[in-house]
């Protein structure tokens, strides 16, 4: 629950901060939040950070006229801060074709005509790379989990078991028969896959 | 490659990732791996990374069970050259049914070792631990060198004293009968 401080932060910096209440007590599904400077987002439960949009980090950087880039833009909270300060283009690159959508309708929000939006990802050189998906019970698991297994792993962009995943490479070669049992969310099978 | 995922909605996800993924080499079967073949009882604890059929919750379902053994036989495998065995808590049980694979085929072992809840599972650790003798033993360690070569001895002495360890091992034949 929130606390007094941060319910009048929220009432002064949004034009209706009911409905930011309304969907942390799930009353709402992805209400649309508008902020006093004209900035709207949708409000997506559990990926969304709405002290993202009250802190305004980014606003420190000075950005009037200049280009920038954002790699991993997941909802897209960095664009519009940017654009909004007179950034003169900026280029967001995002691979997760669900969190892309999500991207992309917190754009159109906006009349922003200077953001370039991207699905792609980017890394140190050209290549196909695979993505995990749990959303059916990534909430759930890191609920009840402590927070460890793969489901938080993946939650926290991390790589789960990274000696044990490097372990298994260095014994599997291309066209190797290997067992995974216990095999969960797929983790080692879409790892192994490729080898 | 073959996954094996008993639980009808964990069994969902490896199958949507691997669709998704477009990956054409992976197959994902719904069973669960231990000593038995038949329907045996899954516990299901709230963390789906938990599922065992030895570490006992209030939520259980039936699911189809197979030996390693029974699917390599039945399958056309002619090497299975690895298998990660994570089958919460009954890992001993997958091992101790895989004499017919590993004396055809000596493959390497990565599994986890957690011998917290191994009693439970009714069998003389004495088995697996003769099972273990076919082995050189690994532990995975998080550091350059990523595995700690350690004895049979080692390993128990250190799961004696406690209990609660965790590690994951990587078992390699010491008598590979077919090389590739």
């Amino acid at each position: 629950m929130r606390s007094l401080k941060e319910f009048i932060r929220l009432f002064k910096a949004t034009n209706n901060w009911y409905d930011v209440v309304f969907a942390e007590l799930g009353l709402r599904k992805h209400p649309i939040i508008c902020f006093g400077d004209g900035l709207s987002v949708y409000y997506y439960d559990g990926a969304f950070s709405i002290e993202h949009f009250l802190e305004r980090p980014y606003d420190r950087v000075n950005s009037r006229g200049r280009d920038a880039i954002d790699i991993h833009a997941y909802y897209e909270d960095m664009a519009p801060n940017f654009a909004l300060w007179g950034a003169r283009t900026f280029y967001a690159f995002e691979h997760n074709p669900i969190c892309y959508q999500m991207a992309l309708r917190n754009l159109s929000l906006n009349s922003f005509r200077n953001i370039y939006l991207f699905n792609e990802g980017v890394g140190s050189h050209n290549h196909i790379i695979k993505l995990m998906d749990s959303r059916p019970s990534i909430d759930f698991a890191l609920k009840n989990s402590g927070e460890n297994g793969v489901f938080a792993a993946l939650a926290k962009r991390e790589v789960y078991e990274p000696s044990t995943l490097e372990v298994i490479k260095r014994q599997v070669r291309k066209g190797m028969t290997t067992f995974d049992v216990g095999a969960n969310v797929g983790w080692y099978s879409l790892h192994l896959s490729d080898l | 490659m073959v996954a094996f995922e008993p639980d009808q909605r964990n069994f969902l996800l490896p199958s949507r990732n691997i669709s998704s993924n477009g990956i054409d080499n992976v197959t994902v079967i719904q069973k669960i791996v231990s000593d038995y073949e038949g329907m045996k009882q899954l516990y299901l604890p709230s963390h789906s990374g938990e599922h065992s059929i030895v570490r006992k919750s209030e939520r259980s379902t039936c699911c189809a069970s197979i030996t390693i053994d029974r699917y390599v036989l039945e399958t056309d495998f002619i090497y299975v050259d690895l298998m990660r065995n994570d089958a919460e808590d009954s890992e001993p049980l997958v091992v101790e049914e895989t004499s017919h694979v590993i004396a055809e085929c000596s493959y390497a072992i990565v599994m986890e070792f957690q011998p917290r809840l191994w009693p439970e599972t009714e069998r003389d650790l004495l088995i697996f631990r003769n099972e273990l003798e076919k082995y050189t033993i690994y532990i995975i360690i998080n550091s350059p060198f990523l595995i700690k070569k350690v004895t049979l001895s080692y390993l128990f002495a250190i799961t004696g004293r406690n209990r609660s360890v965790m590690t994951n091992l990587l078992l390699v034949p010491k008598q590979r009968t077919r090389f590739r």
